[in-house]
């Protein structure tokens, strides 16, 4: 089961409010433990013994330090420990991935990732441990967020699930914003992703100038509509059950520069690099070397954390040299154009980007590069045209909500007209809803 | 959001969730829910407006240029083109060497044509790019020619379709050749067999169940795909002592007057020929004393054989899939003057001609 199914739709989801809903107070975070297990349970059964044993074996971990938080060398041995595991188990499932195309556990990135944060947290006495079983297996294993994060910092956690903050407006609220992800993950990710499917086949057979443009382009869209929809689903349904979660994404695309782009796209997991790494690593304060290391460092962290490969790797550090290119002159140059030339220039870069992402191995890059600039090759094939023309509304769509002129919009009229803007929710509540049925059915 | 938009947002989610659930539960969801396809089905039918949502998609789609429904290629012209499957390399030689297998046997000549389907004949009407992408019918008749070549008499129609691809040949909504397009198969047969095909102008033409939509319009193009309607071919001098009888495997049996079913009204309206093709049909002329034909065939036989009528005085038409061996073994194969297997080219690999040889 995933979110994209009428199953999670119409069933999973309103029985799990229902579910939440009628339990007492006290329990709403026991009930949302077992929302989350049945729902890693639905989704992927093989692995849900590993997703339980996960947090039980995290929760020991964190009650082992809290009984010896007074103990420096117990405290280090399991907050090593800890860390170890949680590291190791990330590189082994990603690397089986890449080597014999084992299936990830669902959720593993995010539950190590934020155990670890959570570890070290709490072995620096930055902040409090989660003493309650069912707050921590929210904190860590909270189902909406295990596709794709957001990462949570446990600073940053208001509190369980248990607060006052659960309403039914904030359950409207987040069923608005649910809708909204999902309808970006199955309107626009996957009719996306099988474009990109049908470019990258017909880029084998025959590159073309249009073809090696329209891939690299169709590979940005697809995994922004992709990573932010997940995110706003798991901001939705954060809402839903009385969770607050940050913003993941902020129309990265429309960024002014490169090193922008890095604080707009997959914000939480590039605050976490730079709270976790950048933050505890740096010694000398304004020195450039220090700046190009760390940044270097977090870039290429954040492409890991897509997946242990060299093309992630690559990508992040073809980043990191726009940013540190900008950090030594380029930015003051970027602020005097007028702004339009410095989100094309932005746009170009990290769509660009792109290609080292899709670069398969046995290729290569310099095909498509050379394509790009129309060296050897032709300008389109009959392939090509003939699935731009089976793609052309969800191309202009995506195009459209890269930009934030919508956003905009709406909050003008949210702030000028609050009565039409609550039409207008639901109105757009009730469309997102058939088209996304009728995507599915 | 004020409180009252929030609480609409959840009455619409709820409504359309307490609905589908409620839907899918009448019809026996409950032994479906461990079950994730099957309850992922369930719920797909019970979805409120069902019709009302997919009819909305496909406008979408269509209007911005979409063409490709599942398996539907919409033609330019409304035509619904469907792609035939690449055949098994066994299944089709196993099916040309029972063939050659009861050649061998049979005194009568016995003669092979494969009919293309649309797809490829009317091409024109679906980009270039999906054309290219077509199952190559031209390469593979003439595959399963060169197999057979020495047992089997081949008979050649894909070039005489082609040339007349612009003309209504095959029906835009069913994948069979129209009458226009069985007239074009006759001339080609008829030169094989030895018997001099007339000229259009000898046929009178009727029209009959105008504007309908045969089996590839489903509910969700139909909108997009432009209606057919069935031409009757009879002799302008041809006598009225035909008649057509149907043989069923449960040996009931019927008569029809004629070789058309004017009045009736068929669900495939290509059965308005013959009254439909059973088992075994019998098309005969009492008026008439010539030579006959057993013709193995599928469904476009409807286009081809009312033109041959005018020189047999009994064709038998069979069904291999649907013939019991009863009625196979019935069937004397000896008794009659030329042997003809007829099919579909997307049909042929598919049929069970093992139950040549047993009868």
């Amino acid at each position: 089961m995933q979110f994209g199914s009428l199953t999670f739709l119409y069933l999973f989801l309103p029985a799990s409010l229902a579910v939440f809903n009628i339990a007492p107070k006290k329990l709403k975070s026991w009930a949302l433990t077992a929302i989350s297990a049945a729902f890693v349970a639905l989704a992927q059964w093989k692995y849900f013994p590993l997703f339980a044993v996960s947090i039980i074996f995290q929760y020991a971990m964190s009650e082992f330090m809290r009984r010896n938080d007074e103990n420096g060398k117990k405290k280090r041995f399991v907050f090593t420990l800890a860390v170890t595991i949680n590291i190791l188990m990330m590189i082994f499932f990603s690397v089986m991935n890449q080597i014999s195309g084992l299936e990830l556990p669902l959720g593993v990135m995010v539950i190590s990732f934020t155990a670890i944060g959570y570890f070290v947290d709490i072995y620096k006495g930055e902040s409090e441990y989660i003493h309650s079983f069912p707050d921590f297996a929210v904190f860590l294993g909270f189902f909406g967020k295990l596709f794709r994060g957001p990462l949570v910092r446990v600073g940053q956690r208001k509190s369980g699930p248990s607060a006052e903050r659960f309403s039914l407006r904030e359950t409207g609220k987040g069923l608005y914003l649910f809708l909204r992800g999902l309808a970006k993950y199955v309107l626009l990710a996957l009719p996306l992703s099988q474009m990109y499917g049908d470019l990258s086949g017909a880029a084998i057979r025959e590159i073309s100038v249009v073809g090696a443009w329209m891939k690299t382009v169709t590979l940005g869209m697809m995994m922004f509509y992709d990573l932010s929809g997940f995110c706003d689903m798991a901001r939705g349904l954060g809402r839903c059950f009385g969770i607050e979660l940050p913003k993941n994404f902020y129309f990265p695309f429309q960024s002014p520069s490169v090193t922008d782009f890095l604080d707009r796209f997959n914000m939480t997991v590039t605050e976490f690099f730079r709270h976790y790494v950048y933050d505890n690593l740096r010694t000398k304060k304004d020195s450039a070397i220090q700046f190009v290391v760390d940044t270097l460092l977090i870039c290429m962290l954040c492409g890991v954390w897509f997946g242990v490969r060299m093309n992630y790797v690559a990508w992040g550090l073809y980043i990191a040299v726009f940013i540190i290119i900008e950090g030594a002159f380029l930015r003051k140059a970027l602020l005097k154009i007028p702004r339009i030339f410095a989100r094309i220039y932005t746009f170009c870069i990290t769509m660009l980007s792109m290609t080292i992402i899709s670069t398969e191995e046995r290729v290569g890059i310099l095909p498509t590069l050379k394509a790009m600039i129309g060296l050897d090759t032709v300008a389109i094939t009959d392939e090509v045209s003939y699935i731009i023309s089976q793609n052309v509304l969800v191309l202009v769509i995506g195009m459209f909500f890269l930009t934030s002129a919508f956003s905009t919009l709406i909050r003008f009229i949210s702030k000028k007209a609050p009565p039409v803007y609550n039409v207008f929710a639901v109105a757009e509540t009730a469309v997102l809803l058939v088209l996304i049925t009728g995507e599915l059915i | 959001m004020k409180r009252a938009s929030a609480l609409l947002v959840i009455a619409i989610f709820l409504f359309a969730s307490i609905y589908t659930v409620a839907g899918a539960t009448k019809k026996g969801f409950g032994n479906t829910v461990f079950n994730f396809e099957k309850t992922e089905k369930s719920l797909a039918e019970s979805v409120p407006f069902r019709d009302e949502i997919i009819a909305l998609m496909t406008k979408i789609r269509f209007v911005s240029g979409v063409r490709s429904f599942g398996d539907i290629i919409i033609g330019s012209d409304g035509s619904l083109l469907k792609d035939m499957e690449k055949p098994q390399s066994a299944l089709y030689k196993s099916a040309c060497a029972y063939i050659e297998e009861f050649a061998k046997q049979a005194e009568p000549d016995v003669y092979l044509m494969l009919v293309p389907t649309a797809s490829v004949i009317r091409q024109q009407e679906v980009s270039a790019y999906t054309a290219a992408g077509f199952f190559n019918q031209r390469h593979y008749i003439n595959e399963i020619y060169e197999t057979i070549y020495g047992s089997v008499r081949t008979v050649d129609v894909y070039q005489a379709l082609f040339n007349r691809r612009n003309e209504y040949i095959y029906y835009h909504t069913e994948d069979l050749p129209t009458g226009l397009g069985g007239y074009y198969i006759y001339g080609s047969i008829a030169e094989r067999l030895g018997i001099t095909p007339k000229v259009l102008s000898d046929f009178s033409v009727a029209y009959v169940r105008q504007n309908f939509y045969g089996s590839l319009a489903t509910q969700i193009i139909r909108e997009y795909s432009a209606p057919d309607f069935v031409s009757l071919y009879e002799e302008s001098s041809g006598n009225s002592g035909k008649t057509v009888a149907h043989y069923y495997p449960d040996k009931s049996e019927d008569l029809l007057d004629g070789l058309y079913a004017r009045d009736e009204n068929f669900p495939d309206a290509t059965d308005t020929v013959f009254g439909g093709i059973a088992a075994v049909t019998e098309i005969t002329d009492d008026l008439q004393e010539g030579k006959s034909l057993l013709v193995f065939c599928d469904d476009t036989a409807k286009s081809w054989v009312p033109f041959m009528t005018g020189h047999y005085q009994k064709i038998t038409l069979v069904r291999l899939s649907e013939a019991s061996e009863e009625q196979l073994s019935a069937i004397n194969a000896e008794s009659y003057d030329q042997i003809v297997f007829a099919y579909s080219t997307a049909n042929f690999a598919e049929e069970d001609f093992s139950k040549l040889i047993g009868s």
